[in-house]
């Protein structure tokens, strides 16, 4: 096989590593990630469980109703979530998003054509995962 | 309409075949290739897979997996290690010998040789490329552009890695609930020294495995070998 030929799919591999890195992180989404996060937000501020438990993964939502020992709806409210504040960063990677807020740390799956809930109400943890008040396990 | 004779019928037949023939080392590979990457695609998605449910994560489409950062890695991590493979052999053969090997050339030839011995400048043949009869910086290029390519592919291959596995350790870093990392973090990951150490090794195992084994072990036919009754001491054009 030539070295013309071979280099054909090696550019291609190496054009399509740079697409999946953060150079292909596209402003779209990142803008949806933080608009699933805010919207999770607010309605836990508004105590309307059945907005923010729509946006909850299902994991995060499983183990929710366990641990409570209610429905999600109820057992959402009755978390002590801090809002999102300021919005300070937000990255996206494959499938996943991290939005970070000036009062709280959001992380988020892309899942049947939506960002949905994984972990919320997190606080970092130098060299362990973040401490998460609702989380999937 | 023409009558075709069964000289003009054959011709194209005659042609299809003798293309096969004249390829066939480079299509046999091409296609194990095309199959390897099929399978490693399938292993790769439902190894992916097992991971998610593990994590509580839905399963990921096929598709979905063939644009991952997950599966460009895994075939990128592989095709660096082997590019370098065939840049180092080819290299440290101009300079390193090993006495009674079929992979080596003969004692006493090491370094680049004369332009007599390489055909180069007054020495080209009729047949010879262009570019080894030109003299110049083309010929001195063109006599060094198998290694310069194997090498740039290497490095392309070895970029395009750290690329999409600082993508896909990013996305497991999400899902570990963990921050993401900078390009020259990930660099200077264990991930990627496991990833790239751990091909390189099995490369260079293969090579030295060669070189020594084809000193007292033939394969009859194979150019790869030498002569069945060659002598275990005789090397590279001895034999």
């Amino acid at each position: 096989m030539s070295n013309r030929l071979l280099a054909v799919p090696l550019c291609a591999l190496a054009l399509c590593a740079v697409t999946l890195s953060g150079c292909g992180a596209a402003r779209g989404p990142q803008d949806a990630a933080v608009v699933a996060a805010t919207h999770f937000a607010a309605a836990v501020s508004q105590h309307d469980g059945a907005a923010a438990c729509g946006l909850l993964g299902e994991a995060p939502r499983t183990e929710l109703e366990k641990s409570a020992g209610k429905p999600c709806a109820q057992a959402i409210t009755g978390e002590d979530l801090p809002g999102l504040g300021r919005i300070a960063k937000v990255e996206t990677w494959g499938e996943q998003a991290q939005v970070r807020g000036s009062s709280d740390t959001v992380f988020l799956s892309h899942l049947t054509g939506h960002w949905l809930v994984m972990a919320a109400g997190c606080t970092p943890r130098p060299g362990d995962p973040y401490d998460c008040i609702v989380t999937g396990g | 309409m023409t009558a075709t004779t069964p000289r003009e019928a054959t011709a194209p037949a005659k042609s299809t075949r003798g293309f096969l023939r004249d390829n066939a080392l480079s299509l046999f590979f091409g296609l194990l290739f095309l199959l390897a990457l099929g399978g490693q695609a399938a292993a790769g998605w439902a190894d992916l897979n097992n991971r998610l449910h593990t994590d509580g994560f839905p399963p990921m489409p096929f598709g979905r997996y063939m644009t991952s950062a997950d599966f460009a890695v895994d075939v990128a991590e592989n095709w660096q290690s082997e590019y370098l493979q065939f840049f180092l052999y080819i290299v440290a053969t101009i300079y390193l010998i090993q006495r009674g090997s079929s992979e080596s050339k003969d004692p006493g030839k090491e370094g680049r040789e004369s332009d007599e011995e390489q055909l180069i400048g007054a020495y080209a043949k009729p047949g010879s490329p262009a570019w080894a009869r030109i003299g110049g910086w083309r010929t001195a290029l063109y006599s060094r552009s198998l290694g310069l390519v194997m090498g740039i592919l290497f490095l392309l291959s070895w970029l395009a890695q750290s690329i999409a596995g600082r993508a896909a350790f990013n996305a497991d870093q999400l899902r570990q609930r963990e921050d993401p990392v900078s390009w020259l973090s990930y660099v200077s990951s264990a991930d990627f020294w496991n990833r790239s150490l751990q091909n390189w090794q099995s490369e260079l195992l293969a090579v030295a495995s060669m070189a020594i084994l084809a000193i007292y072990l033939r394969e009859r036919g194979s150019p790869e070998s030498k002569p069945v009754g060659a002598p275990h001491d005789a090397t590279g054009s001895e034999s």
